[in-house]
Order: structure tokens, then C-alpha cells, then sequence
């Protein structure tokens, strides 16, 4: 069940998605076209999402709920656009990611339809009630820093932007919000958006332990959150 | 009546030792699918990706000393040249979610799994391929560690390499050749795969990877 994507329609959906996806400020962020478009234009099959996820499961866990200690993040939620990004930034290597590299190709995943299917799934999860949290020993600056940076994009709330690409942030395990940061921070994660670069090339580690610590003790909205113990009722193991 | 007595009492004695083990191979069971293995390496360990190794049925020591050569940075190995990092890469920077108990259960659970079977290749190989790849198989002497199709180890630390990935098998070959893998036993393979060209360790790799564990 592979999708062959012509040459041809590559070109016309390229012609056609470019110059809408374009951030006017941050040219070429946004540019992958390909799957990553194609994707974002279909229907989302819920059971074959459901498949399709099995094999995430295995580092995302069955409630795409990751490992606290942010080996692998929190998925549960995450906006459509963001993961349909992420997963074909990491197949285009604009995104290092040498664990995750096989599952963001289409020989593997699937084609743009199966992206669609996994993406939405993954985004009607309930959130996980327990992310790993930080220290909690700077949180007034931590506040500070969040509300003068970072609510541009990412909300007041740390809610992010469907439509804009910006990731869901809130609900995320502290760990993995550092080593993200760090290489959004260092230019080690190069699909990193050019804005955000800039404005954290100041923070100082002290800075970034202590919005992160903030971020990662907001909460999402109580119906997007699960109950404690809750398990995905959609698998049997 | 003795016998029958006898029999009883290791009956028990054997009932009673199962458990221990059978815990191992469920607690195994829930580090593979939770801790990313099965990511990687399919449904019990029968159904790699790309061409990652199968491990269903392997033998647990070798699991075993690979996991921590892995883990440890003591088995890298050569780079993919599609992603510019170690083929190992994406399994090393995982490796800090298993705990020694996980290793010794993740491969009692991998140990009892029925091996995978064998890929179809495309265009699939001739017979006289194969034969070419048994020949060279036999004369190269690899029946004295891994037996007659690869398939029975003479030693409990040996693979069994019958019915592995084809690209993996040539990797696993030119790297113990080339001395780019030369953790644990890698070394004294070296003195016997030295000779072999890539044309010939692809002919084992094609013979190799056809062989089916279950047929026997």
C-alpha cells in the first residue's frame, strides 16, 4: 500500500503549495513541499492511523505519551500540521534524527496518506496527566522568560499554532524541551525556525532550564488531558 | 513405582524452575515492545526494517554481548551512507533505557521467538547462485562456527546467521573483513573471512538469506 508519487504531480502540488506555505518572514522554513504537502491534503483514515501507529508505539508508547525522562517526546495532541512537518523534515534530513530516520520514510510509513492517518490519530490523543517536569527551583524567571519570548508563537498557554506549524508545547517532557532547545539554541537542529533562533541566542543555560522548567508545568486545557492510568484502548497489548 | 516417583519428583522440580523462567521471557516480552526494540526489529523480532537484523531465535549470549558492545560504543561499525551516522547509531542512543535485568530478559524473550523467515529477494536468486554461495560458504570454513547452512552454532556465543537480512549479512561480513567491527568474537572471524572478495561474501549473503529456520 505505497503511494508512487509522480515526478509530475510533485511539480503541480510544489507550483501550487509553495507560495502558501511560505512564512513571509521566515522564508524557507517551511519550504519541504513533496509529501509533506501532499499529505497535508487529504482525509485522515482513522482505523489505518490506528495501524500505522503500532510501530511508533514502540518508543512513542501506546498512548503517545513518550518517556518522561524525554529519550522519546510526548506526541499525544500535538498539532496535525507540526507532526506531518517533523516527520517529513526528518525523511528530507533537514532534521537529524538517526532513531527515528527509517520511520519517517515512505517505504516504511507509508505514503502522504498514511502520514495524514498517523498524524491525526496521534493528534486526538488524550495528553499524558504526568510529564516529566523540572527542577521547579527558578520558576519566577522561568514565568518572566516564557512571557517576554515566547507567547509570540507558542501561546500564552504554550498551545503553539496549527495553522502556523508552531508546535504544542505545553504537557511536554521537561528533558526533551531542554535538548530541543539546546539545539534550536546551538544550530544543531537545522529545521529550527529562523525567528525562534534569534530570539533565544542569548538565553543562557540557567535561562533555558528555567522557561522550560515553566513550560513544562503548564497545562493543556482538562479535555485535552488524560486520567491517570488512562490506557489506549485502541491496542490489546 | 519408583520410576513413576522419580518422574514426579522432577516433574515438580522442573514445574517449579519454569516460572523463574517464563517470568524472564514476559518481562523480556515488555521491554522489547516498550523500550523501541520492536521499532526497529518487527513483531517478535521476525520482521526487521530496512535492513536491520532479525534477533527471533537467536542465541541469547550473542544478544547479549551485542546489546552491550552496542550500548557501549564498542560496536559501531560502518556508516550509513544515506544518513552520514552509523547504521548502529539510532540503536546506540537508546541503549540507556535498558537496565542490565532488561538485557537478560529482552534476550531470554528473543531467544524463544520462532525465527524469521526468510526475505524475498527480487529478481529472486538462481540455483546456481545459491550453489556459488554454498560452495564458497564451505570452503571458506564458516561451517566450523556457524554449521552446515548457518544454522546451527557450534558454540552458544556464535549467531545463527541462516535466514538474516541479505544487506545485512554483507555488511556484517565486509565489516568483521575490513576490521571495521572487531568487538567480542569479530576478531577470530577475521582470520577466516580475510580472503573473501565482495562478489563472494555477497554469493554467502544471497545463500544465506534464503535459508528458512522453520523448514527444518
Amino acid at each position: 500500500m505505497k503511494m508512487q508519487i509522480t515526478s509530475a504531480v510533485m511539480a503541480t502540488v510544489l507550483a501550487f503549495a509553495a507560495p502558501v506555505l511560505a512564512e513571509t518572514a521566515t522564508e524557507g522554513w517551511n519550504n519541504a513541499g513533496g509529501e509533506q504537502d501532499e499529505a497535508l491534503g487529504l482525509t485522515p483514515d482513522h482505523e489505518n492511523g490506528i495501524e500505522t501507529y503500532e510501530v511508533c508505539s514502540a518508543c512513542h508508547q501506546l498512548n503517545g505519551w513518550g518517556l518522561p525522562d524525554g529519550t522519546f517526546p510526548q506526541l499525544a495532541g500535538q498539532h496535525v500540521n507540526v507532526i506531518i512537518k517533523q516527520l517529513a523534515d526528518i525523511r528530507a534530513q533537514n532534521r537529524d534524527n538517526p532513531t527515528m530516520y527509517p520511520f519517517a520514510k515512505p517505504s516504511e510509513i507509508g505514503g502522504p496518506q498514511f502520514i495524514m492517518d498517523v498524524a491525526a490519530y496521534i493528534s486526538k490523543l488524550p495528553m499524558n496527566p504526568e510529564n516529566g517536569i523540572g527542577p521547579g527551583d527558578n520558576l519566577e524567571l522561568g514565568e518572566k522568560l516564557y512571557k517576554d519570548n515566547c507567547v509570540r508563537c507558542h501561546g500564552e498557554n504554550g498551545e503553539g499554532s496549527n495553522e502556523k506549524f508552531y508546535p504544542r508545547i505545553h504537557g511536554q517532557h521537561y528533558n526533551y524541551l531542554v535538548r530541543q532547545f539546546q539545539w534550536i539554541r546551538d544550530g544543531k537542529r537545522r529545521n529550527a525556525n529562523p525567528d525562534m533562533v534569534k530570539q533565544i541566542a542569548s538565553f543562557s543555560d540557567e535561562d533555558m532550564d528555567a522557561v522550560l522548567d515553566y513550560v513544562s508545568r503548564l497545562k493543556p486545557h482538562p479535555e485535552m488531558i488524560a486520567e491517570p492510568g488512562w490506557v489506549n484502548p485502541d491496542f490489546d497489548w | 513405582m519408583r520410576s513413576a516417583l522419580t518422574a514426579l519428583i522432577l516433574g515438580t522440580a522442573v514445574l517449579s524452575a519454569a516460572p523463574a523462567f517464563s517470568d524472564a521471557v514476559k518481562d523480556g516480552k515488555r521491554v522489547y515492545m516498550t523500550k523501541s526494540c520492536m521499532a526497529c526489529h518487527g513483531r517478535n523480532g521476525a520482521k526487521p526494517i530496512a535492513t536491520y537484523p532479525a534477533l527471533a531465535g537467536q542465541n541469547p549470549a550473542y544478544l547479549l554481548t551485542q546489546l552491550k558492545a552496542i550500548r557501549d560504543g564498542k560496536r559501531v561499525g560502518s556508516v550509513d551512507p544515506e544518513t552520514g551516522h552509523p547504521f548502529v547509531q539510532g540503536m546506540t542512543d537508546i541503549m540507556h533505557l535498558l537496565s542490565e535485568d532488561d538485557l537478560k530478559n529482552v534476550v531470554a524473550y528473543l531467544a524463544e521467538q520462532d525465527p524469521a523467515k526468510p526475505e524475498v529477494l527480487d529478481p529472486a536468486p538462481t540455483e546456481d547462485e545459491l550453489a556459488a554461495g554454498a560452495k564458497i560458504y564451505k570452503k571458506l570454513g564458516c561451517r566450523s562456527c556457524h554449521g552446515k547452512q548457518g544454522d546451527k552454532p557450534s558454540n552458544k556465543a556464535y549467531p545463527y546467521i541462516a535466514g538474516l537480512d541479505r544487506e545485512y549479512l554483507i555488511r556484517a561480513m565486509t565489516e568483521i573483513r575490513d576490521k571495521t567491527r572487531t568487538s567480542g568474537k569479530s576478531k577470530m572471524m577475521f582470520g577466516t573471512i580475510k580472503r573473501a572478495d565482495d562478489d563472494q561474501i555477497a554469493a554467502i549473503a544471497t545463500w544465506l538469506s534464503q535459508i528458512d529456520r522453520n523448514a527444518e
